[in-house]
């Protein structure tokens, strides 16, 4: 018998967290011993009192609340979009005919290349950023999602339909779990890239969030703010991808096991 | 004879493939009868249950199941087909849930039975956490706790290591003997057809057909005994000679099984 694999736990998170704290350390060290210029790197200490001083609610926290506004409620749209899409290419065979050609060509397309459609459509604001990280979110949990459809397993279709199971309960009981893992691979790749896509459409286009923020704050060498930017920006990611992976464990605790190899 | 299952003519044609899996099979058996199918690889056997399960259509023939009530004919697959986002009591009250069973009613059916098959510490275990044995017990714990009239069982000892295969035939036929039901069960093992079966049928290599029916004169209830019993080497000795020539068709066969 197998022990269950345990899902990592916060104190396995304590060398990156050292390591990390070691950085700052010797960052803080070089900058006030002037061996790094503190123009371009300011010690740690003086970002965070930054983070603290006046002005910073405008310079990073709302800016903060904008580019998650723009990241989650992209990957919602994108991600609902990119299972939609998936679960049809894998049902439906003409579906995928059309679609499947589609997507591979375009998704080797930086989303960027969109923009100036997009931004006929839509005007410069927040639902222009919004529609772009939809749009990035969408092809990685649509090709996750499809080959999920292909590695569902028949002969447990097959054990549910012999137990009397009619055809919606195979869809609720056996189709969307067994691709569950796979949703759960595809939203996680989707949560990460759409900050990354957020900050930097923000940044291009000056739409309000972190990207344009660290954009203003580097132009006008105001390192503090955009160290600031940075670290905000990376805890973002780090927090929302742990909470993610804590959800996912607690929806789906057998997912975990099952993603990695096959059940008997 | 009062007939359960009555197979006519049973062809099955692969369309994708044009392989032809089985080629006009006869059969009968009887209510509360126990008949191991025994045959090469690749001959058929599973196709064979799963059009007596309805999970598949004939080309051609037709297999009559009589019933009583609607309980299904319960299949146990190869690979057990355990639902891997289900715990074990979940799994098992599975069949009862698709039948729209209350739960507290599947609940009680279900540890109820996770007790007969001894696996009621398991109960919140998932597939995954389980030893070889212990899914077994649960795909079995799962079929019988639909109180199906027929079981159709698909190598479901195959996957298991010599000595938990002998312990739980040993359970399984003591819980068969108990209360009847009708039993088809596919198996490789000469030795398992003998210990379980009241008759065993020899296929031939593909596309399969019944080549032999043979009863089994040792008296019930049978155990480890058994297999030391008079007549049982004689008996293991012809049911090989029935099988040696079909099991080297398909060796020497060509084609992929």
């Amino acid at each position: 018998m197998r022990p269950p694999r345990r899902p990592s736990s916060a104190a396995g998170s304590w060398p990156a967290l050292l390591s990390f704290l070691g950085v700052l350390a010797l960052w803080e060290l070089a900058a006030r011993s002037q061996a790094v210029s503190p123009v371009f790197f300011p010690p740690p200490s003086a970002i965070l009192g930054r983070m603290g001083g006046q002005g910073t609610l405008e310079r990073v926290w709302l800016p903060c609340l904008a580019t998650l506004g723009h990241a989650l409620s992209g990957l919602a749209v994108g991600g609902s979009l990119g299972i939609a899409t998936g679960v049809l290419c894998g049902a439906c065979r003409p579906a995928d005919a059309v679609l499947t050609p589609f997507i591979n060509a375009t998704y080797a397309l930086p989303k960027i290349a969109a923009v100036p459609l997009v931004l006929a459509l839509t005007g410069s604001g927040d639902l222009l950023v919004v529609s772009l990280v939809a749009a990035a979110c969408a092809y990685g949990t649509a090709v996750m999602t499809r080959h999920g459809m292909d590695q569902l397993d028949p002969t447990l279709t097959l054990a549910a339909v012999n137990l009397g199971a009619r055809r919606g309960q195979v869809l609720r009981h056996v189709v969307l779990p067994g691709l569950t893992p796979y949703l759960i691979a595809g939203l996680r790749l989707a949560l990460l890239e759409s900050f990354r896509m957020a900050v930097v459409i923000e940044a291009l286009l000056a739409v309000r969030g972190l990207g344009r923020q660290m954009w203003i704050s580097g132009s006008w060498f105001d390192m503090e703010s955009y160290f600031a930017v940075i670290i905000v920006l990376a805890v973002l990611g780090y927090a929302s991808v742990r909470g993610f992976d804590v959800a996912a464990a607690a929806l789906a605790p057998w997912a975990r096991r099952y993603e990695l190899e096959d059940i008997r | 004879m009062n007939s359960k299952i009555s197979a006519r003519g049973l062809t099955k044609v692969f369309e994708d493939t044009g392989v032809k899996a089985l080629d006009g099979v006869d059969f009968d058996v009887a209510d509360g009868e126990f008949v191991c199918l025994l045959g090469p690889s690749g001959c058929g056997k599973t196709t064979l249950l799963e059009l007596l399960a309805g999970l598949t259509a004939a080309t051609s023939g037709e297999a009559v199941l009589t019933r009583r009530g609607r309980a299904p004919a319960c299949m146990v697959f190869q690979d057990l087909a355990l639902f891997p986002w289900l715990n074990v009591e979940e799994n098992v009250g599975a069949g009862l849930r698709f039948q729209g069973v209350p739960a507290p009613e599947r609940k009680r059916r279900a540890s109820g039975m996770l007790d007969r098959f001894r696996i009621a510490d398991a109960a919140r275990l998932y597939p995954h956490q389980l030893s070889g044995g212990m899914a077994q017990r649960a795909a079995l714990a799962r079929a019988f706790v639909c109180e199906p009239e027929i079981l159709l069982m698909d190598e479901p000892l195959g996957r298991l290591d010599a000595s938990t295969r002998r312990l739980l035939q040993e359970e399984f036929i003591a819980l068969w003997e108990a209360d009847r039901k009708t039993v088809v069960f596919v198996t490789h093992s000469i030795e398992e057809a003998l210990l379980l079966a009241d008759r065993v049928l020899v296929m031939t290599a593909r596309p399969g057909r019944i080549k032999a029916s043979m009863p089994v004169p040792f008296a019930r209830p049978r155990g480890p005994a058994t297999c030391r019993a008079p007549g049982f080497f004689e008996a293991e000795q012809s049911l090989w000679s029935l099988l040696e020539g079909e099991t080297r068709r398909t060796l020497d066969d060509k084609e992929p099984a």
